[in-house]
């Protein structure tokens, strides 16, 4: 198991250019993985006979249609990037990847990879409403299209949204795109632990509220509840939220630069950590999730979703780690490797007769097998 | 069919689940689809996930093509039988096993209808949240197959984002649960592209469904317009005031007219309503509703009538829900359609349209989905005059055509099915279909799961789709295929 910053990375700046490469390694079965801009390799095979496909150079063909809140973004260009541009027309893509928001497009659908706006905005899952795809056999594919109501087809689109690279290349994506939104306002309430935090913010799920974000975040435990509207709707939910916290050790409003420094320092401890898990339980196991792992000393952070279902953490501990494993399994959690080595022992493969299906699918986009296969647990 | 097949159903399943009786048959020619009709050749009714899997092991085992059936609502002919298979109806499949209210989830089996669970949720402060306007009668199944939509998906997406599990009988046989009752289960996201596979990957034998809470305020309102220009530019107003709300519905003074007739929910006799909701917190959606308002009237809006009370918004909507049942008040026969344009586009198309009403000669009403570009025109003809039903068949597919060339979608809500599948190839390129033809190789390879329907030509699985087009990396000279 080695960790490299670069195999031999292949960098084509066309869909069919990139097509022309998977086919050229499929027929000289030589294994590749797709990547983004700055991603680290976890490599199980030897890095020289692997080369990574990097969809950096894919930046043309950016198109904003403000007057159907859609866009179609090349996989090359960075989260940011794109919402800089449309921010131009007050629209944005309402993401903010565990990874950051340097992220390239393709990455982030590949990994279908979501923070704390996912409980008000969903996942990239949610927003795809068009791809583009560079196959092994050499084909450039498209599925949907650029309208957000279309059911022609099967949706290639969610078929390849967190497929991590197994069946091609993402070169292009479009998306249902939102309004920005007019102010933002953030309790920010202390807890004795995450697991009250997670138990407070249940019961908030439960209001007529309508928070963007709803994270527990720890070691220093707190609760953020974040509203995106307009400036009074926005401050009137923060202050009732408050009144509502009663539990809270503390609750302050934050707003403008304080609260997007809260934020940024909360993403900046996930960009950096060289390993993220992330575990899905029912929300209402998420308490008692969070007060176990807040027992093993080497999850050194966690931020969660009680509502969605969903804890990041981030671990220096053993692989395989038996403590872990038995939090999760008791639980019924299970965890995906959102950085790290994805043959990590931990990963839950999906059922076997689901198992099945997914292969046959496998076999009929890489049929020589020169794309990964992370759902594999060594 | 095969005696030795049918003998074999017949042992595999209880008397009563196997229905033989021709003109009992007749009732599953078709689905509301009601031009396209065939005799299939059985049909069942199975209790359980068990006979359904018992019917598919069978039915793999002899080849035998099968088609699902939930409720026979849809409008693309997807539940069209096969002549020579078994139409599996799953409507006695029709138990709501688990509510849960604390997961905000609940777990039904495919025969119950959308709006069962909304009413038996509804008690908790909970509703499922995609509502087609034939909720009351389309079953779950159905809606799965369909990804149906409904007029609030505006704000809260298809079926696809709020189903979280489901348990389907594969071609072959096998019984296999795909995601589960969290979100995010491992592997390949098969649950995505199984919704809306229009029952051509499996047959859905239990559901997993996400709830939502009801939301604490909810404000509708009715405008009239003298144009459908103007209404159309009070919806692009809206949306450009960075408001997404829930619900943006369109009728047409025809569509009025018959609504009128039919279930008298007190429209203005005018070109064009607009029907606009919020909802969500108090505070958020009374500020934004004086927007709405407001932009409505600068639009040209020449009356706005606010639903004060659930009453009064139950009318509404009546009337809007009514609007295709209502069209046999104004004409013997009509045709829907269901093409999809940027909403950018939607007074070009319309124009269009309205110029192949006055070239055509037939009557066109348009009732639509505004916010999301989802067109309906309702194509009105009179089947007693030969040769009327395929002029209308003829000015349905020129619609689709102008809302291809606009960019747009051939289906928004009603899928593919037998009806659509020749403007596959306009809509998708060659490489697409055989991309997704892909998908359905993995999941069927013999063929035999509701065939004929979504794609237009249909593609054996052994073949690999590559080769059939020299890449240009291959003309080149720069590799060959395996
Ligand atoms: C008046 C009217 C209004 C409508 N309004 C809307 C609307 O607003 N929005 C909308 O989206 N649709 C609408 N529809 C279309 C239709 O109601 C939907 O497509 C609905 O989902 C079909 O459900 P069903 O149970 O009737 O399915 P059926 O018509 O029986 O079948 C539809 C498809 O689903 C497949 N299928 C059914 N059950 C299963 C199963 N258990 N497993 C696998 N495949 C299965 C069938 O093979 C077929 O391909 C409307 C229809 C009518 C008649």
């Amino acid at each position: 198991m080695s960790v490299v910053s670069s195999a031999e990375t292949v960098t084509p700046s066309t869909a069919s250019e990139a097509a022309g490469f998977l086919l050229q390694a499929a027929h000289d079965r030589t294994r590749v993985t797709p990547v983004g801009c700055r991603s680290r390799l976890h490599l199980a095979t030897d890095p020289s006979r692997l080369i990574a496909l990097s969809c950096c150079g894919l930046t043309t063909g950016f198109a904003h249609h403000a007057g159907d809140l859609v866009a179609t973004v090349p996989a090359g260009l960075s989260l940011s990037a794109a919402n800089a541009s449309l921010a131009s027309q007050g629209q944005w893509i309402p993401l903010d990847p565990l990874a950051g928001s340097h992220t390239t497009i393709g990455g982030l659908v590949a990994m279908n990879d979501s923070g704390p706006r996912r409980h008000g905005y969903g996942s990239p899952r949610d927003l795809i409403i068009g791809i583009e795809v560079a196959l092994a056999n050499g084909t450039v594919a498209h599925g949907g299209g650029r309208v957000v109501k279309n059911v022609a087809g099967y949706d290639l689109g969610r078929l390849f949204c967190g497929s991590r690279g197994s069946l091609g290349l993402i070169t292009a994506v479009t998306f249902k795109l939102a309004p920005l939104p007019r102010a933002s306002r953030t309790v920010v309430a202390h807890y004795a632990s995450a697991a009250d935090a997670a138990r407070a913010a249940l019961v908030l799920a439960r209001s007529a509220l309508t928070p963007s974000c709803l994270e527990v975040v720890a070691p220093e435990p707190r609760l953020l509840v974040r509203f995106e509207s307009t400036a009074s709707s926005a401050d009137r939910m923060a202050e009732h939220t408050r009144a509502l916290l009663a539990g809270a050790s503390r609750a302050d409003i934050v707003r403008d630069e304080n609260e997007r420094a809260v934020w940024e320092r909360h993403h900046a401890t996930f960009e950096v950590a060289p390993r993220v898990d992330k575990l899905v339980a029912l929300p209402m196991r998420v308490p008692d999730l969070l007060e176990e792992l807040t027992r093993l000393a080497d999850v050194t952070a966690l931020s969660a979703r009680p509502a969605v279902g969903v804890v990041d953490i981030v671990t220096n501990g053993p692989r395989p780690h038996p403590a872990l494993a038995r939090v999760t399994s008791t639980l019924e959690a299970h965890v995906d490797v959102v950085r790290g080595d994805p043959h990590d022992p931990l990963t839950v493969e999906p059922p076997r007769s689901t198992a099945g299906v997914m292969r046959a699918v496998k076999q009929q986009f890489d049929p020589a097998g020169i794309l990964a296969w992370p759902w594999e647990p060594r | 069919m095969d005696p030795r097949f049918l003998q074999a159903l017949a042992d595999a399943l209880p008397g009563d689940s196997v229905v033989r009786d021709a003109s009992e048959l007749l009732i599953y020619e078709s689905d509301a689809l009601v031009h396209l009709r065939n005799r299939p050749g059985a049909v069942v009714l199975p209790r359980s996930a068990c006979e359904v899997q018992a019917v598919v092991r069978l039915c793999h085992d002899h080849r035998v093509p099968f088609v699902a059936r939930g409720h026979g609502t849809g409008l693309s002919g997807g539940a069209l039988p096969h002549p020579d298979g078994v139409l599996i109806v799953l409507s006695r499949l029709n138990r709501i096993l688990d509510v849960d209210p604390d997961n905000q989830r609940v777990v039904v089996e495919p025969g119950v209808t959308n709006l069962q669970i909304t009413q038996r949720v509804a008690p908790l402060g909970l509703y499922y949240a995609p509502d087609p306007s034939s909720q009351s009668v389309c079953s779950i199944g159905g809606n799965i197959a369909e990804n149906s939509g409904g007029a609030h998906c505006l704000k809260y997406g298809f079926t696809v984002h709020h189903v979280l599990g489901i348990e389907v009988v594969l071609p072959n046989g096998a019984l296999v649960t795909i995601g589960g009752s969290t979100v995010d289960t491992p592997g390949l996201d098969l649950l995505g592209v199984f919704i809306g596979s229009e029952g051509t990957l499996g047959v859905v034998t239990k559901v997993t469904l996400r709830l939502l809470r009801k939301p604490e305020a909810v404000l509708t309102l009715l405008a009239a317009f003298d144009s459908i220009d103007a209404a159309g530019g009070a919806v692009s107003s809206i949306i450009a005031h960075g408001i997404v709300p829930a619900a943006v519905e369109m009728m047409d003074r025809l569509t009025i007219q018959a609504a009128e007739a039919a279930v008298h929910p007190n429209f203005p006799d005018r070109d064009a309503v607009l029907i606009v909701e919020l909802d969500g917190p108090q505070i958020e959606v009374d500020e934004l509703f004086e927007v709405v308002e407001r932009v409505c009237r600068e639009a040209g809006a020449v009356s706005v009538e606010i639903a004060r009370d659930q009453g009064q918004r139950d009318r509404i909507w009546k009337g809007r829900k009514a609007a295709f049942a209502a069209m046999g008040r104004v004409s013997p026969n009509y045709y829907v359609q269901d093409g999809v344009v940027p909403r950018t586009k939607l007074p070009e198309v319309l124009g269009r349209i309205r110029d192949l009403s006055v070239r055509s000669g037939l009557r066109i009403g348009n009732v639509f989905h505004a916010g999301d570009g989802n067109l309906h025109p309702l194509i009105c003809y009179d089947g007693s005059i030969p040769g009327q039903a395929e002029h209308a068949e003829k000015v349905a597919s020129e619609i689709l055509h102008y809302c291809i060339e606009a960019g747009g979608a051939i289906t928004g809500e009603h899928g593919v099915g037998a009806d659509k599948k020749r403007y596959m190839a306009d809509m998708y390129g060659a490489v697409d279909l055989d991309t997704m033809q892909m998908v359905r190789c993995a999941f069927d390879p013999s063929n035999i799961c509701n065939p004929g329907k979504v794609f237009p030509t249909p593609r054996l699985c052994g073949e690999v789709p590559g080769p059939y087009r020299a890449h240009p990396v291959e003309t080149l000279g720069l590799a060959e295929r395996v």
